[in-house]
Order: C-alpha cells, then sequence, then structure tokens
C-alpha cells in the first residue's frame, strides 16, 4: 500500500527534474531552486522505497539473534524517518521557493497578455 | 474525536506512541500550510501559476493535516483497545467499527490527495506567470 504513494511521487519528483533541466533556460534564476527541489526530493522518496523494500523483504525466520536483529531494524528505522522527514522539509521549502521565484517574465509560453 | 476528549487523550503510552509515529510527519505538515499561506499571500505576483500553486499546497495541507489527525484519532482507540483488553469482557466499541470501515478508503484517499497536490506544485514551477505591468516583455 505505501508503494502506491512513493512509486508514483518519485515519478513526478523525476518528470519535474527532467523539466527543469529541459526548461532551465526559461525558468531562469528558479531552475536551480527546482533542480535542488526536485533532486532532494526524489532522494527522500528514493531513499524511503530502497528502505521500505529492504525492511519488507528482512527474513528472521531462524535468526540466532531475531530479538536485537528486530530492535536494530526499528531504532535504524526511526532514524532513517527522521532524515527522510528533514529531507522532506527541505524538498518542499527549495520547491515554495521556486514556485515563488518561478519562470522568466515574459519569456513563458502561457501569457495572461492577449496581444502577446 | 469525542475519543480524543475522553480517554485516550490522558494516557501517557498515547503521548509517547503519538511523538514517535506522528511527530515526524508534523513539520512537513506545517511546510504545505506555510506554503499555502504564503502563495495565498503573493497570488498577484504569480500570476497565471497561482490558482494552480495554491490548489497544490492545500491539496498537500489536507493529506498531511488529515492523515495526522486521523492517526492521533487511530492511536486513541488502540488505547481505549489496550484498557479493553485488560478488563474480563472484550467487546467492539463504534469507535473500532467506524476504524475498520474507514482507515482503507481514507489511506488511499489521502494518498491520492498528496500526489494530486504533488504534481499541481510541480507544475506551478513551470506556469509562466503575468508579466509585470510597466515592464516591456
Amino acid at each position: 500500500m505505501t508503494y502506491l504513494q512513493l512509486v508514483p511521487a518519485l515519478c513526478i519528483s523525476l518528470v519535474g527534474l527532467v523539466l527543469a533541466c529541459v526548461f532551465r533556460h526559461r525558468l531562469g534564476r528558479a531552475a536551480w531552486l527546482a533542480f535542488a527541489a526536485f533532486g532532494v526530493l526524489a532522494a527522500v522518496y528514493g531513499g524511503s522505497l530502497i528502505w521500505l523494500h529492504h525492511f519488507l523483504s528482512v527474513n528472521l525466520f531462524g535468526h540466532a539473534n531475531a530479538d536485537e536483529e528486530v530492535l536494530r531494524l526499528t531504532a535504524l528505522s526511526n532514524r532513517l524517518h527522521w532524515w527522510f522527514a528533514t529531507g522532506s522539509v527541505v524538498g518542499f521549502a527549495l520547491l515554495i521557493a521556486a514556485v515563488l521565484t518561478g519562470p522568466r517574465a515574459g519569456t513563458a509560453g502561457r501569457t495572461d497578455d492577449p496581444t502577446g | 474525536m469525542i475519543a480524543l476528549t475522553t480517554g485516550g487523550l490522558m494516557s501517557a503510552v498515547f503521548w509517547s506512541e503519538a511523538a514517535r509515529l506522528m511527530w515526524p510527519r508534523v513539520p512537513v505538515a506545517l511546510v504545505f500550510v506555510v506554503g499555502l499561506l504564503v502563495t495565498i499571500a503573493l497570488r498577484r505576483r504569480l500570476g497565471a501559476g497561482a490558482r494552480v500553486a495554491i490548489g497544490g499546497f492545500a491539496l498537500l495541507a489536507l493529506a498531511g493535516l488529515g492523515r495526522i489527525g486521523w492517526g492521533l484519532w487511530t492511536l486513541s482507540l488502540w488505547d481505549e483497545l489496550v484498557e479493553m483488553t485488560s478488563e474480563s469482557e472484550p467487546r467492539q466499541s463504534a469507535g473500532m467499527e467506524i476504524y475498520h470501515f474507514l482507515n482503507g478508503p481514507l489511506d488511499l484517499a489521502f494518498k491520492i490527495l498528496y500526489l494530486v497536490g504533488l504534481a499541481c506544485v510541480t507544475a506551478a514551477v513551470f506556469v509562466g506567470r503575468k508579466p509585470r505591468a510597466g515592464r516591456p516583455s
């Protein structure tokens, strides 16, 4: 069920990264903010996905120190969740900055000026 | 929210679990709210991208805060359940029935809201804005 959020979110941030690359001239100053924002978000979603996959595939059946291993994995999971939460905060803060900076006026493909 | 105000809120287990499970979600939900407020405040400056950005941050904030609220309510139920099983006769409360009925659909709804919000905010970065008045374009 969690994959259902992480995989599309990773795809969206990767699409954002590619679009930021393609439209870097049009974006002007916002390009670097967009690069950083989508890069951090893609790293967070990708990291969460890799960790989740690893966590779900751990098989402790017949493990000598199963209890210790569970404690170790839980502690690591809590620590990683904090890193992912921090990454999300940084990524979305950069995204807010990128939205506010926006593409250069006048070079946008869509303009509100009917006279062009 | 009734369970929050009666039993669950007072227990130490509730608060320790809430801190462990819900606290990591709080900062990013606050960032969504800040994003929503800032885009609303600067909507004139954003021009054509404003509506997409405001919609996107509103959906993200709804998903983030909704999930925290639902998580806290679920935790208060869990607390209630622990108390119940320690008594002689366990019984199914109305809260647990609501939880079993709504948990799956709500979880899916929060995920969809989050993804649509993320897509909107991503689009808002690339949407053109109104050229500033008095400046030749």
